[in-house]
């Protein structure tokens, strides 16, 4: 018996071994990111995050002496359309993108489109340290599309409602609410513009709610009844087009610009992504210390957004060096601030040593944040499918 | 010899490849999986996408209406102005305020004019008793008006410019005398007899401004509709949408904007045409007044009076907005001013004014080489001067967004990893006829005997050209110099492709952040870009008065 275990222990590490000459180890990993500059293609339109990405790059510079750059987008679309435009062109190696911030649409394209490399994340240290990939469907299900290691975990989103309470006293916590809230208060309503991602979300967000079944929104679109289960969505927007904001003739651009018609107090509810947004916002003296966020009643939709690197990236191994900080307990609680983002943590609280716990639990919560017990019920993103059919959807009915 | 061959392939390789990258997949070519489909489903695809006919026709509609609003107001202007002193001022300072940067001048009229912008709480609430800014369209709207408002912005000074250099010529104000010998009143000569003769010289300009704005990207993205936005945006989604498979379309697309540029070009030509012979007619028959001519003109000059007002207060609301700390609806001031916002952004601000800067330079400094070059070529072959000239202008009226997308997937193909060259070449592209324009006339009017004779005198080619010729053509290449840094400054869609989203100007950044950014951080962007060519023509303006004694003062300090 004895014989039989020590026999089996050897053949495990044989195999652990050849794992090892497979996988490089992450010692080889620093050595080579060393002196290695990643272009991070980011979304670069909120100065907070923007800043929190500079902090990243001071960080991973001292430390592991890899420059990072940060590559603004205004869409992460754009940065998909290089890589693409590289594979077109037969540049398999020397790409001009080396980690992208991505999830979704953008991720489907990529993976499916061959652009990627990896599976990498769950090699890196802090992902087998302190991510627990089955504490939320987001982490292993980017808007169903299996994410196998081809991104590693970054943040995670919940749609906020933001309103003021020196004009609103009691905001609509249902869609149903919204449109009658819209209907008394003609122009003051609106969303941002599919197939902007928080504007699709907003559609997602709506059917959820309207729908006779919302469990048919798993599943893939080609395989459902589309116009049927979609019917209560076009009519609900039908009837608020026309009192929404400047009568539904256009759309915000973002959840900034949201923001910013609230501060003017053109419209009276904004949307976010971010929890903290509105925190950080009066922060900087951006909206009145009077707007406060609110979830819906019946929940908001949530997900995961994470870090990739393309196929031909010349910085894989400084790119994977910036993944696996990211994933730090200390770049996490950071960017958990919400005077610095706001963004949630991807890690598990209870997989975290004590000192570590300690920092998350002395992060200050913005006067206009919502705890995590008050942003109540998460729901599920739809099947992936699906936002580009509702956004094929809105195109047609209200895009032209 | 040599050198001219090689600038002219310098500046049209690019167009020929690019126009070859865009027309492969209009055929049906699929980049990606480098398959061919059918070339009828890729144009029958195009034209089932929900948002084409009305896209079209917004274009065609913002596009022609802007075009003949800024001719309209632009003649009339110098039609009331350019025997005036204060014509010759506005000749003047035209070319300084073309030089501002259109995106700039575009996120100060969306300041401006938005429900919530100056123009609204100069009114509000004591007059409107608006507390909140109203719920009107009053920018993006779906007729394009803002958007028209803009573009007739950015081209009437343009103009102007090019107009007053034609009224300033002989046989105009021998005209202008005569009939006015002859009874009839200045502005119906204007009216009548003169648009023929201000149409022949104006029809390249025309054409250039009227192929800009029906492809214009940047200032459609601030002021222009969305759902759907203007043909040119409409595309710049579709080539960068992730769903890959619209490369196609967007090709075939871009290919069916530029048969919109030709075709709008050539019904222009037509309708000029039977309006010009409809005015001959008019003059033959002698009458001395035409009210409805004249008050349309007056009408016209009051517009454009008010549309260079619009510009001021645009403008001028951009570093308002710059060092407001907190400014709600309907207050008209800020409640309170601080430099925070210029503190906390100085770091990218001076980075991206350094980029904007080295671009310029870099783009005006090999534009006034291969100008000077083929200057000389033309004035030695003097039957192609009209030919390079012409071949030169083509970057200006082709639209960009179709060969500069080819030019995208090309540039890959050849591994050039260069941002910064790249985007310095493309800027070149369209930096180069705007200063061989504004050479042309000076260096082929240069009294060659001077050159000759200092020839003779001292045997160095090379150091007399420098010398003497070149020196005493300084005022016109110190003002070529600040109108293609100018240019190079407005560049949006080049730096874009050019500099694979790694380089980042003034231009880019305002653009980006014009309609979603904070408008504190916006404004002083737009700020920064916009003076920046205003200094550049200050210093051309000043530079070439001091160089000589400047020099003089260095070469012999105790003279």
């Amino acid at each position: 018996m004895k014989k039989l275990a020590i026999a089996l222990v050897a053949a495990m590490s044989t195999y652990a071994m050849a794992e090892n000459a497979n996988h490089p180890s992450w010692s080889d990993t620093l050595m080579k990111a060393k002196g290695q500059t990643v272009y991070w293609n980011a979304w670069g339109g909120a100065d907070n995050i923007n800043d929190y990405i500079q902090w990243v790059a001071d960080r991973v510079e001292d430390e592991y002496q890899v420059q990072l750059e940060h590559v603004k987008l205004t869409d992460t679309a754009h940065a998909v359309s290089r890589v693409l435009a590289e594979k077109v062109a037969g540049q398999n190696d020397n790409g001009s993108v080396d980690l992208i911030w991505i999830n979704g649409e953008n991720f489907r394209a990529m993976k499916e489109g061959g652009l990627l490399f990896g599976p990498f994340a769950e090699t890196l240290p802090n992902y087998q340290t302190y991510v627990t990939a089955s504490a939320r469907q987001s982490l292993t299900q980017d808007f169903g599309t299996p994410v196998e290691g081809m991104e590693s975990p970054w943040g995670m989103a919940q749609v906020v409602f933001m309103y003021d309470t020196a004009t609103l006293y009691e905001p609509p916590k249902s869609m149903h609410a919204l449109l009658d809230y819209a209907k008394q208060h003609p122009g003051r309503v609106t969303y941002p513009r599919p197939p902007q991602f928080l504007g699709s979300t907003f559609l997602k967000q709506a059917l959820s709610e309207l729908t006779d079944d919302p469990s048919k929104l798993q599943q893939p679109v080609a395989s459902q009844d589309f116009d049927q289960i979609t019917a209560p969505l076009w009519a609900f927007l039908d009837e608020l087009h026309p009192v929404a904001w400047r009568s539904g003739t256009t759309f915000p651009g973002s959840s900034e610009e949201m923001m910013r018609l609230l501060d003017d107090q053109e419209i009276d509810i904004a949307l976010s992504f971010d929890v903290s947004a509105a925190s950080v916002q009066i922060a900087q003296g951006n909206l009145p210390d009077t707007v406060r966020t609110y979830v819906l009643d019946g929940g908001t939709i949530g997900n995961t957004h994470f870090v990739a690197i393309p196929f031909n990236s010349s910085a894989k191994e400084g790119a994977q060096v910036v993944a696996n900080f990211l994933l730090s307990p200390e770049a996490q609680a950071y960017k958990q601030e919400p005077t610095v983002w706001g963004d949630l943590s991807v890690l598990d609280y209870h997989k975290l040593e004590p000192k570590d716990q300690a920092r998350f639990d002395n992060i200050p919560k913005g006067i206009a944040t919502l705890s995590l017990g008050e942003l109540g019920t998460t729901l599920p993103e739809p099947h992936v499918s699906w936002m580009e059919a509702l956004e094929q959807g809105w195109r047609e009915r209200y895009a032209n | 010899m040599a050198g001219f061959i090689g600038v002219l392939l310098l500046a049209f390789t690019p167009f020929a490849v690019g126009m070859i990258s865009i027309l492969l997949p209009a055929l049906g070519w699929q980049p990606l999986t480098n398959t061919w489909v059918d070339t009828q489903h890729v144009w029958l695809e195009l034209w089932q996408q929900p948002e084409l006919v009305n896209a079209l026709l917004r274009t065609l509609v913002s596009g022609v209406v802007a075009t003949l609003l800024a001719l309209v107001c632009a003649y009339a202007l110098v039609a009331k102005l350019s025997q005036t002193q204060f014509g010759h001022w506005l000749g003047a300072v035209a070319a300084p305020l073309l030089s501002i940067p259109h995106s700039a001048a575009a996120i100060g009229l969306a300041f401006l004019l938005a429900p919530s912008g100056w123009l609204f709480r100069l009114v509000s609430p004591w007059l409107t008793d608006w507390q909140r800014p109203p719920n009107l369209i009053t920018i993006q709207d779906p007729y394009t008006l803002s958007l028209i408002l803009a573009l007739v912005l950015k081209e009437m000074p343009y103009l102007v410019f090019v107009m007053m250099a034609i009224a300033r010529q002989d046989k105009i104000r021998q005209l202008l005398t005569t009939s006015q010998q002859l009874g009839y009143p200045p502005l119906i000569t204007w009216g009548k007899l003169l648009p023929t003769l201000f149409y022949r010289e104006l029809r390249l300009p025309i054409f250039i401004v009227l192929s800009f704005n029906l492809t214009v990207v940047d200032v459609a993205q601030i002021l222009g509709p969305d759902t759907p936005p203007t043909f040119a945006v409409l595309l710049l989604h579709w080539f960068q949408d992730p769903a890959i498979d619209r490369i196609p379309i967007a090709s075939a697309g871009a290919l069916l904007l530029l048969a919109l540029v030709a075709a709008v070009s050539i019904g222009w030509e037509l309708c000029a045409r039977s309006l010009l012979s409809y005015l001959k007619n008019l003059t033959l028959t002698g009458s001395r007044q035409q009210p409805l001519l004249e008050w349309g003109l007056r009408f016209a000059y009051l517009l454009s009076l008010l549309l260079l007002a619009l510009a001021f207060l645009a403008l001028l609301v951009l570093p308002i907005w710059g060092f407001a700390q907190r400014w709600r609806f309907p207050d008209l001031w800020p409640q309170s001013w601080s430099f925070d916002t210029f503190w906390r952004i100085q770091q990218p601000l001076l980075e991206l004014t350094a980029n904007t800067f080295m671009l310029g330079v870099t783009s005006v400094m090999l534009a006034l080489l291969a100008s000077l070059l083929l200057l000389e070529v033309s004035r030695i072959l003097t039957r192609y001067t009209s030919l390079i000239m012409i071949l030169f202008y083509l970057p200006l009226v082709l639209p960009q967004i179709g060969f500069l997308f080819g030019i995208h997937i090309s540039l890959i193909v050849i591994e050039l990893h260069h941002p910064f060259w790249t985007t310095a070449y493309l800027h070149w592209l369209y930096v180069l006829p705007y200063v061989l324009l504004t050479l042309k006339g000076p260096y082929l009017a240069f009294n060659q005997n001077y050159l000759d004779e200092a020839i003779r005198l001292r045997p160095h080619p090379l150091r007399n050209y420098l010398g003497i010729k070149l020196a005493m053509l300084k005022p016109a290449l110190f003002t070529a110099t600040a109108i293609g840094f100018a240019v190079s400054v407005a560049q949006y869609l080049p730096t874009l492709i050019g500099g694979e989203g790694r380089l980042s100007t003034l231009t880019t950044e305002a653009v980006a952040q014009a309609v979603a950014g904070d408008r504190k951080r916006v404004g002083l962007v737009a700020m920064t870009q916009a003076l920046l060519p205003l200094l550049a023509f200050l210093l051309a303006a000043l530079l070439p008065r001091i160089w000589t004694p400047l020099r003089l003062r260095l070469k012999y300090p105790h003279a």
